[in-house]
């Protein structure tokens, strides 16, 4: 716990940084194993491959668990995409992995039997816990929590000490104030409950979609996969809109400060820019459906 | 001569709110499209015998309503850039739209998963 050496012991900051560096570490150790694990498990196959893609996996986590670690600034973002990539990779290995243990879709088994072992994912298991344990390391260096508040400290940055009342990385007032009637700001507040509640609708519903997807796959392997494909879409889609709920809440609990108004339209600007995204996909993924019927009938 | 309003938000928040504006401005008519799609998916399968597809309709009309909640959503947003010294109003009209819009996404989610909870079991 070297970061924390030099503030007093046992102050609300002290502790807040201990716990933030537990967590950094613990998340940078469970992404660091799972490599090792599937590494190992390429050299026992043996996959050359593999092999060496999965060294190269523990080389570069480690990379960037270490750029990490200095609190430079500048090592987040591809720390994040490298765990994004190391994500999608485990995710591809395992779905072709399980398609060839359950027998979905007979036009991926000759590519199931190649990639993922090339992947370094040749374990159904071990495919699933490196993607948890890359989402979990994700989650750290990215959402506001103890392990990000941590890394901040480390590289320098004006961080203040968080307390019941002011979370860690609050926005700071700047003293201009909207006056919104308590009506307006009911609407603010209207608005994070209605977010909150489409984001676990519509997460209930990807989620069933895309079970129904996976049931599909086996008779229907075209319409399966698109309807799969729906189901995370929707999944995420619940995901993200939870992402403004406190900000947009703050416009009413903290007050109407421009700040808080300008972070809640900030984080609100932030869900639509991704919903672009998986609504263009699916769109994609509709007139995909539709082509399908199509040339059936 | 009336004075000129002043702006409330500086501009670095101006441009968030610009930001705002122009993500809505394009999520608004795919959204509305996704609709359409569904809808047209709905009317295929009802054509070619499947009387199922009635239930892909209301889906659908879900989507394109939040569509078009989020294409009025934009329009306020834009106000709210462009429009100095009524921010109270267009922001709370923003906000408005925008609860508009997640109320029938929140409505389509509950349809949706109910309709996956009895095709699971069907």
């Amino acid at each position: 716990m070297s970061a924390t050496a030099t503030d007093t012991p046992s102050t609300p900051l002290h502790d807040y940084l201990v716990t933030g560096e537990t967590l950094f570490v613990t998340g940078a150790v469970l992404a660091f194993v799972s490599d090792i694990i599937l590494t190992f498990r390429s050299l026992v196959l043996p996959n050359w491959i593999g092999l060496a893609l999965g060294m190269a996996f523990i080389l570069g986590t480690l990379f960037f668990i270490n750029w990490l670690y200095s609190g430079a600034k500048q090592a987040r973002l591809p720390a994040a995409l490298w765990a994004g990539l190391q994500i999608a990779i485990a995710l591809v290995g395992t779905i072709l992995l399980l398609n060839l243990t359950y027998r979905w879709d007979y036009h991926f088994y000759k590519i199931g039997a190649t990639l993922p072992p090339a992947l370094s994912v040749s374990w159904v298991i071990g495919g699933i816990f490196k993607m948890v344990a890359y989402t979990i390391f994700l989650y750290l260096i990215t959402q506001r929590g103890p392990a990000l508040f941590f890394l901040r400290h480390r590289g320098g940055e004006t961080v203040e000490a968080p307390s019941p009342t002011t979370p860690p990385e609050d926005v700071h007032p700047t003293g201009i104030v909207l006056p919104l009637t308590a009506d307006q700001t009911g609407k603010a507040d209207a608005l994070g409950s209605t977010l909150q509640k489409a984001g676990f609708a519509l997460m209930t519903a990807g989620f069933f979609e895309a079970v129904v997807g996976g049931q599909r796959i086996a008779t229907t392997p075209r319409l399966g996969w698109l309807t799969l494909g729906e189901g995370v879409v929707l999944l995420v889609l619940g995901v993200i809109a939870l992402a403004p709920v406190a900000a947009v809440r703050n416009i009413k609990e903290r007050g109407t400060d421009t700040a808080y108004v300008n972070d809640a339209l900030v984080k609100l600007g932030g869900l639509f820019s991704k919903q672009i995204l998986l609504t263009l996909a699916l769109v994609a993924l509709g007139i995909g459906g539709l082509i399908l019927r199509l040339a059936k009938g | 001569m009336a004075p000129e309003p002043t702006a409330t938000f500086s501009p670095e928040q101006s441009t968030t709110v610009n930001r705002l504006a122009t993500s809505l401005t394009f999520v608004a008519p795919l959204l509305l499209l996704a609709g359409f799609v569904r809808i047209a998916i709905g009317v295929v399968d009802i054509v070619h015998g499947q009387w199922s597809g009635l239930l892909a309709i209301p889906a659908g009309a879900l989507l394109a309503f939040a569509g078009l909640a989020l294409w009025a959503g934009a329009s306020d947003a834009k106000y709210l850039h462009d429009v100095k010294g009524r921010e109270k109003e267009h922001l709370s009209n923003t906000f408005d739209s925008i609860n508009t819009a997640f109320t029938a996404l929140l409505i389509f989610g509950c349809y949706e998963a109910f309709l996956g909870f009895i095709n699971m079991w069907v």
